[in-house]
């Protein structure tokens, strides 16, 4: 225990970012991505190109490609594409058997898509550390509540920049540096609370699993399907013929027309219906459950309606959730983001980064400031500085590798999605194997830098030569989300070269002080 | 309307960038801020008048964006927005 309660937090607050530094640094750089998990499969799966049909014919499409390739299913599904993902599938199952057919803007269906984890795989890997089943959520869940602590510790380590908190001193780069790191605290003081606290909540069952296994009869793995409303099950005993309700039409197909009248009433937005589930397939009982598109609302759960498959007619649909229940998915809601416009996914992006830079920075003072005052153990020190380049520098070329391996590998290739996976977690080794072989981590970050800016020009360029097809067919179609990432890699470049430059240059002024001052030395020692 | 609101937001820091002491000093080595202290009425006005910038800027956020919940998100987005341009901006101020 320290002497003041201030000092206590400070200590806290210190040895939280030291220990959890790297680990929170991962969580939120693959999350800060994951808010364009669609936009990044769609980059990476060539077949997701842009899909300029109108919600009602895809609808129409689909139920009549279902009617003669399904007739016989217990179920359908039809997916319907949104601008982010532009994946338009329908699946249905029949037994145990599933099967999923994609559709592209030619109407064109393929069962075979590219394998990729695409943008998913940074989405999982920053909840689970691709450890699931082996604890990865629950070291995540940690780290939230860590960073939760860090948050509320380094309020008041830093309460004095409420004062000041404005400026940024660009003379000397240890004063910019803290300024910066207490800068992007105010910043996104929300932004954190608001994306551990929804992190937390989301497993909040996991985490606290007692209430769930005293209360509910399977505990904590029953729970969700225990509180969850769900329709009744569906009484299928009489077939549907085609005399019955629609005469001339073999096999049966649901009444849409009337089913998308009622809900042009009742939901006015542009392209309102995410997904559309019949049940039942065939029977005079079946129903249709249509889901909302989740743009008009923060909650995971959208509004769902459900009609009568045949006569088109509303029934009554699911109970409403319970109040807790229904937090909790505003919460994962504003977690996903789901909800949000394009411009509010960058500010988004945008405040997930500042937070990376936080914790970053967090690293990189305590480091300088022991260096400064000499009294930290070498090895800890190099352990801690050294990890630092391949917590960030190497995450960044782990990420750049993922996608590079996506591009180069042959389409044909067997179990190319775990190769993707392979080059993220052997070019994170590589990493550190290099910043660690380095004696002095200011030029591991520089070298790094430069190569992670490298690989995003390179990036472009397997772009443009091996995907100019796709650039031609997108710039024909308007197609922004896929050729945004261009730029996007090209500014990314830029921004990574410009780093590495300025680390660079202060190796360079160290090492013209270093060598101006040691023969001033050498003289002082001769004239003693 | 969020450019509105954002630019409202804009002016709130503004000023309280102005009423906050220390800034006021800092404000003494940038002419064009001095030209502006110069104008300004007293630093707690100037702080009165940041202030209900903001709530302004959260009422208009509120009326303009039909889903509460969603126009408190892009608030606390634009505001964060703000107030790091208006950081930047008084750091690199000649």
């Amino acid at each position: 225990m320290k002497a003041t309660f201030r000092k206590s937090m400070i200590w806290l607050h210190t040895y939280l970012g030291v220990i959890l530094g790297w680990l929170l640094f991962a969580i939120f750089f693959t999350g800060t991505l994951s808010y364009f998990t669609p936009e990044m499969t769609r980059y990476l799966m060539p077949e997701r190109g842009h899909i300029s049909q109108s919600q009602q014919s895809m609808i129409a499409h689909s139920f009549a490609y279902l009617g003669t390739h399904a007739g016989e299913a217990d179920q359908w599904r039809i997916a319907l594409p949104s601008e982010r993902s532009a994946h338009w599938s329908v699946q249905w199952r029949e037994g145990k058997q599933r099967r999923t057919v994609t559709f592209n803007n030619q109407l064109a269906a393929s069962e075979n898509e590219t394998e990729t984890k695409g943008g998913l795989f940074f989405r999982n890997f920053h909840y689970t550390l691709q450890l699931r089943g082996y604890g990865g959520r629950y070291i995540a869940g940690i780290a939230a509540m860590a960073m939760l602590l860090a948050i509320f510790t380094g309020i008041y380590t830093h309460r004095r920049f409420f004062k000041d908190f404005f400026t940024l001193r660009s003379q000397k780069l240890q004063k910019w540096t803290t300024d910066f790191h207490a800068l992007a605290g105010i910043l996104t003081i929300p932004f954190c609370i608001m994306i551990c606290l929804s992190g937390i909540f989301i497993y909040a069952i996991m985490y606290l699993p007692y209430t769930a296994n005293a209360n509910f009869e399977k505990g904590e793995r029953g729970v969700n399907s225990q509180i969850i409303p769900s329709l009744p099950n569906l009484a299928l005993t009489e077939k549907v013929t085609g005399d019955d309700y629609l005469s001339n039409v073999q096999p049966p197909v649901p009444n849409y027309a009337h089913i998308l009248e009622t809900i042009a009433n009742q939901w006015r937005e542009a392209n309102p219906i995410a997904r559309i589930t019949v049940e039942g397939v065939g029977y005079k009982d079946s129903r249709v459950i249509v889901e909302r598109s989740k743009a008009t609302t923060v909650s995971t759960r959208a509004d769902r309606l459900v009609f009568e498959t045949y006569t088109g007619n509303p029934l009554k649909g699911y109970d409403d959730e319970t109040l807790p229940a229904q937090v909790r998915r505003i919460l994962y809601g504003l977690h996903q983001a789901n909800f949000a416009p394009i411009a509010m996914r960058w500010l988004l992006f945008g405040l997930g980064i500042l937070g990376c830079a936080l914790i970053a920075t967090g690293n990189i003072i305590w480091v300088a400031q022991r260096k400064k005052s000499a009294r930290q153990n070498p090895f800890t020190l190099a352990l801690v500085e050294k990890g630092n380049v391949v917590a960030v520098a190497g995450l960044i070329l782990a990420s750049l590798s993922f996608f590079i391996a996506n591009k180069l590998i042959g389409y044909n290739v067997a179990g190319r999605a775990q190769f993707e996976v392979n080059a993220f977690f052997t070019v994170w080794a590589l990493s550190a194997v290099h910043a660690f072989w380095r004696a002095k981590a200011a030029v591991a970050w520089k070298e790094q830098f430069a190569l992670a800016s490298g690989l995003c020009f390179f990036t472009v360029v397997i772009e443009l030569v091996l995907f100019r097809d796709r650039i031609v067919n997108s710039i024909e179609n308007l197609d922004s989300v896929y050729l945004s990432f261009i730029p996007a890699f090209f500014i990314s470049g830029i921004i990574l070269y410009w780093a590495a430059k300025k680390i660079g240059l202060r190796i360079i002024k160290a090492e013209i002080a270093t060598k101006s001052t040691k023969p001033s030395t050498c003289v002082r020692k001769e004239q003693k | 309307m969020i450019t509105l609101v954002f630019l409202l937001q804009l002016l709130g820091f503004l000023c309280l960038m102005l009423a906050m002491n220390k800034h006021a000093k800092q404000a003494g080595n940038s002419r064009i801020l001095t030209q502006v202290l110069r104008v300004l009425p007293s630093s707690l006005f100037t702080k009165l008048i940041g202030w209900m910038l903001l709530i302004a800027s959260l009422c208009l956020a509120m009326a303009s964006i039909e889903i509460t919940s969603i126009a408190m998100v892009w608030w606390c987005c634009t505001l964060s927005a703000a107030l790091l341009s208006i950081a930047l901006y008084f750091s690199s101020l000649p």
